[in-house]
């Protein structure tokens, strides 16, 4: 589902390329991005999803200016890609994010505010809010050369969100965080949600991206493989590799397979409760069956008037779908 | 708060919160602390010390002498007066040559300072001449400072050219109080300018041009490397910031260390010097930024290389072979400069007809070989002299010059210059018949016709004659009369050829070699009365067309008359000059020409000894030598080079006409010397000649001597080689410039210190060809973080 109306845009990538040389007398071209359109509309999260090498922080950092484009445009907020007006509105949590090692919490947050061209009133007014939002609260004036890796990146996300800005660019927000940190930065990324913000997410945790984006993106060497929601990427991917199905029948084994109704690789058996069987009750599980041959399945069992007392259609998890794409990209 | 301001905030609380820097800070305070205690005081006194002694072996010898009933009255009387035991050991010495302690001489000498009875009429006869004395002597009730002036003085008196003439002032080095070593043969006024120009920049030069300057190279080469840590570069680089300006704000925040240690140490060497020294120069200050910018040159080097390869040991290893190229060159040039220009350059000239003879900064003697195109050296390779002289007896054809050992500030020169002559009899015909042909037809003869006629090269050693040494602390010589004038602390001495001739020269036998060794003073016959009471530095220089001498000394210009026998001093004008300056002094007809150092130089009538002017078109600059013209002309020569002609006109609009005639080389010329007929040479450019005519228009002769081959070297590889690198050492010269406090005029204490190198004439010059070097570095920085992919 693309954006009809580029007004909504907080991204927009337009056949964006990026080629590295490397070498000064014998240069190696390396394509690191290929062709990529997309487009983040403002307000959602956005999750880029992708192996290592897949292009996803050449685009970041194509999108904050740091790179040079070998081909195509990219606009941010409106903005040409990497101008200042564009580096205003953002910001921007680094992988492995570094703090110069003389800082206490409290004074990184007032650097990189300044240089976010914010007054020293400014982030003192915001500071309080924003170390109790990433849970620093009293551990702000240690030095930063002390902080774990999950009190850094959190800290992290605070300097990003320092200036209020309107794209906050977080590039594996969670990593290194524990279960209970994690889930505080979902809960942050919602309320960054909530109040309008765009967030453009680069995760290798796809259940956190599944339960957190909006829309996905995923990419493999160096090109867009699939873009939107996770319905939508389902969806669009289940009809080239559809899914299982488990039914249970008021019916015996035999019952059933007297009706010569299984598609082929289908199993039927009995139900096993805890070590006792009822042989009066059966288990359908067929792999790999699309939905007009699920459609067959029960129509014939209802023919032969067999009552259907549960049925499980197994849809393929993004994670599969990511599977499946990257494989395929690699084939 | 500016993002660049905040990139420079945060580059100091890094510093500050290095433990380096504090470390380091509290190296330098532990070197302000140890170095508080040291001062310098000045006393009035007229103790005696070892240095005072300038020939304690011939003041033993006399002291021995008059154990003997034998030598001056005076010695005489202060041997009588000597305790018991050092009388006893003079005994010995006489029978034995035993040898006695200075030390016990000093302490005994010191003893007779406190006496009452030393003061005999008789004994010192012509005491009651000197004005000084006469009071001091008739003051009944004196007190013990003027007691120990007296016989001070009487001491003085007694052993001339044994002891140094007391000033009465004593500058000591203390150390918390306490007095260290002998006192300081200079006033705190003559030593201040040195220590300004010389003691603190070296300091300054080994303590933060050097050893800082490569801790802090050390220190600060990570923190451009660190900004590329791919986490912490990327988020700056997401902020809205230009990449450029990112850089320069980094940059500039790592000259904020070197900031807070240059800063807290100067700032503490001002106050030191201000407080125990009573030097307040704020040059000191100055050399703050100075210094950052010295470090800004290397640091710009570090920042490239880290932009580059992103790798501090690099940064460290590159930068510090930098330092090394830039030192080496420095210093390849500087040993080649100190050999090829300074030493060689010419500082005298005598001009014979058409053949110039001419003495170098090396104390060599020189004679120009025409057919090699080269200065040929003449009787010695002697380095590390000053030759006094050379001055050519044109009727006899003798050259006669002198040697003496050549220390900076005065120090040297208390020993017996060695006087030689050098037989040049084809040179008086030449000189003679170039007078003749020059009143004849203004065409004097060449060169090559010169030569033609010789028979033994005019360096041929066998022309050499020993002569008697000159007398005792001899500092000049000058032509006077027939002969010429030695001028020492004691008085002028006459050169009596008749009596050199006569003398009988002492021979001695060492390891079966008989040795002839001149008599020393026979020779020379001191021309002024006992009364004479000038101490250094003396300037003396005669009158044109008379017998007459002028002298400076004591911040006194005064006339001597020659009556035949003595130089009778006649009028004296007070120069109104500090009594320490040294003075550079020539007449122009009736009108002496007072040249004190970095002063206006003053025209005083010699009859009426009256100040009749000043030469305003000089200005307050120091002119290191002149040159007297028969006719009479002068010329003054600038200690930078420049040279002024100086006409007696006395019929024109004004009497003295001075101009800056546009002479090759002039801005370069080291000497100068009218010939007999009026000419110019000048001598330019280290060893070029020129002779101008007498209109100075045209030049009739030039002498260029042949490269040699480090020469060659010099000026086509070393030096091109060096302008084109940058110059982190030539700072050294802009903090020289700044600590040269303007309240201080001196800028020698011996006339010989104006031939020292002086400071560059531009001193703000290393500032732009380092500011460019800087300019060019940041610019290839920024020029390739722009095109870098981060």
């Amino acid at each position: 589902m693309v954006p009809t109306s580029t007004d909504l845009l907080a991204i927009d990538v337009q056949q964006l390329s990026k080629t590295y040389r490397e070498g000064i007398l014998f240069p190696r071209i390396h394509p690191a991005l290929k062709d990529v359109s997309l487009q983040v509309r403002s307000g959602e999260v956005f999750g880029l999803l992708g192996p290592n090498g897949a292009g996803k922080t050449t685009l970041i950092k194509l999108l904050l200016g740091i790179l040079h484009p070998t081909q195509g445009v990219a606009e941010v907020l409106k903005q040409p890609a990497g101008s200042k007006a564009a580096r205003r509105k953002i910001g921007y949590l680094p992988e492995n994010l570094v703090f110069p090692r003389h800082h206490t919490g409290r004074s990184a947050l007032y650097f990189y505010g300044r240089l976010s061209e914010m007054s020293d009133a400014q982030i003192a007014a915001r500071e309080n809010e924003l170390f109790d939002l990433v849970s620093l609260q009293g551990r702000q004036n240690e030095a930063v050369r002390r902080y774990s890796k999950g009190m850094r990146q959190r800290l992290g996300l605070a300097q990003a969100m320092l200036h209020d800005p309107d794209l906050l660019i977080l590039d594996e927000p969670t990593d290194g965080l524990d279960p209970m940190g994690r889930s505080q930065i979902r809960d942050v990324l919602d309320k960054l949600k909530q109040r309008g913000k765009t967030v453009f997410l680069n995760s290798h945790i796809l259940q956190e991206v599944e339960l957190i984006c909006d829309r996905v993106a995923i990419m493999a060497l160096g090109r867009l493989r699939g873009i939107g929601t996770i319905d939508e990427l389902i969806r669009s991917h289940s009809d080239e590799q559809a899914g299982s199905v488990k039914l249970e029948v008021f019916a015996s084994p035999d019952r059933i397979n007297q009706l010569s109704v299984l598609p082929p690789g289908g199993i039927v058996e009995t139900i096993d409760f805890g070590g006792l069987n009822d042989q009066s009750l059966s288990r359908i599980a067929v792999e790999k069956i699309d939905q007009a041959g699920v459609d067959r399945l029960v129509d014939a069992l209802r023919k032969a008037d067999l009552s259907i007392l549960r049925m499980e259609r197994a849809r393929p998890s993004l994670e599969q779908v990511f599977m499946n794409i990257v494989g395929a990209a690699k084939s | 708060m500016k993002p660049y301001i905040a990139v420079l905030y945060d580059s100091l609380i890094e510093s500050v919160r290095s433990r380096v820097l504090w470390i380091l800070m509290a190296g330098w305070l532990l070197i302000l602390v140890a170095l508080f205690p040291l001062s310098m005081s000045e006393e009035e006194t007229y103790r005696i010390s070892s240095s005072d002694l300038t020939n304690a072996r011939a003041m033993l010898d006399q002291l021995a002498q008059a154990t003997a009933g034998r030598g001056t009255r005076a010695q005489r009387a202060v041997y009588q007066k000597l305790d018991e035991d050092l009388q006893s050991t003079l005994q010995d010495r006489l029978r034995t040559q035993k040898r006695v302690p200075v030390g016990q001489l000093v302490a005994s000498l010191n003893e007779l300072l406190g006496r009452e009875d030393l003061y005999e009429k008789e004994a010192w006869p012509t005491a009651q001449r000197r004005e000084e004395l006469k009071e001091l002597i008739e003051d009944t009730s004196k007190n013990p400072a003027e007691l120990q002036k007296l016989n001070r003085r009487l001491i003085d008196l007694a052993f001339p050219g044994s002891i140094r003439s007391a000033t009465g002032q004593a500058t000591w080095v203390t150390y918390a109080g306490m007095k260290f070593m002998d006192p300081l043969p200079f006033t705190l006024r003559q030593i201040r300018p040195f220590i300004e120009a010389t003691l603190f920049p070296f300091i300054m030069w080994l303590g933060l041009g050097q050893i800082a300057m490569m801790v802090a190279i050390v220190v600060t080469a990570p923190m451009i490397p660190d900004m590329f840590q791919t986490g912490s570069l990327h988020l700056l680089l997401s902020k809205p910031l230009s990449r450029s300006l990112l850089f320069l704000s980094k940059y500039l925040g790592g000259c904020i260390f070197v900031a807070l240690n240059v800063g807290f140490f100067l700032v503490g060497l001002y106050f030191y010097a201000g407080i125990q020294l009573g030097i307040w120069n704020r040059g000191i200050l100055w050399c703050i930024p100075l210094f950052i910018f010295s470090f800004m040159i290397f640091y710009s080097v570090s920042a490239l290389v880290g932009l580059i390869w992103k790798n501090p040991i690099i940064c460290v290893v590159l930068t510090a072979l930098f330092w090394g190229l830039c030192f080496t060159i420095g210093v390849v040039r500087g040993f080649a400069e100190g050999f090829l220009k300074g030493p060689p350059t010419i500082q005298s000239i005598v001009a014979v007809g058409e053949t110039p003879i001419a003495a170098n900064q090396q104390g060599r003697l020189l004679f120009w070989n025409a057919s090699l195109n080269t200065w040929q050296v003449g009787f010695g390779e002697v380095n590390g002299q000053r030759v006094l002289g050379p001055i050519m007896d044109t009727k006899q054809g003798i050259l006669y010059f002198g040697r003496t050992r050549f220390v900076p500030f005065g120090l040297g020169g208390n020993d017996s210059p060695r006087l030689d002559m050098v037989k040049l009899p084809e040179l008086a015909s030449k000189a003679s018949e170039a007078s003749e042909a020059s009143e004849a037809t203004s065409q004097p003869p060449s060169a090559s016709d010169t030569s033609k006629k010789k028979t033994r090269n005019l360096w041929d050693d066998s022309r050499l004659d020993t002569a008697p040494e000159l007398p005792n602390g001899t500092s000049e010589i000058l032509p006077w009369r027939d002969s010429f004038l030695s001028v020492t602390p004691e008085g002028l001495f006459g050169f009596d050829r008749e009596s050199a001739s006569k003398a009988e020269q002492q021979k001695i036998s060492v390891l079966g070699f008989d040795l002839k060794l001149p008599q020393a003073t026979e020779a020379h016959k001191k021309l002024t009365d006992a009364d004479w009471d000038y101490r250094r530095p003396i300037a003396a220089n005669s009158v044109p067309g008379t017998d007459s001498v002028v002298l400076a000394s004591n911040g006194k210009l005064v006339r001597f008359d020659f009556d035949g026998k003595k130089l009778q001093k006649q009028k004296s004008i007070d120069l109104d000059i500090p009594a320490e300056t040294v003075v550079n002094l020539v007449v122009c007809g009736r009108i002496a020409i007072v040249c004190p150092d970095a002063m206006t130089p003053k025209l005083i009538d010699i009859d009426l000894m009256q100040e009749v002017g000043t030469l305003d078109a000089i200005g307050e600059k120091t002119v290191k030598r002149t040159a007297q013209c028969a006719d009479g002309k002068v010329a003054l020569l600038e200690r930078d080079g420049r040279l002024w002609v100086l006409s007696n006109d006395p019929s024109g609009p004004s009497p003295l006409n001075l101009t800056a005639p546009n002479l090759v080389g002039q801005g370069n010329v080291s000497s100068m010397a009218f010939d007999q007929t009026g000419r110019l040479w000048v001598a330019h450019h280290v060893k070029q000649l020129d002779v101008w005519d007498n209109q100075m228009t045209r030049s009739e002769q030039a002498f260029r001597p042949s490269r040699t081959t480090p020469e060659f070297l010099y000026d086509y590889l070393i030096n091109p080689f060096y302008l084109v690198n940058p110059k982190p050492s030539a700072i050294q010269e802009t903090i020289q410039y700044v600590l040269k406090n303007p309240g201080n005029k001196i800028s020698a204490i011996d006339r010989a210190d104006l031939d020292m190198p002086q400071a560059v004439s531009d001193p703000w010059q290393p500032l732009w060809s380092n500011g460019i070097f800087i300019a060019v570095m940041l610019s290839a920085s920024c020029w390739i973080l722009y095109r870098q992919d981060l």
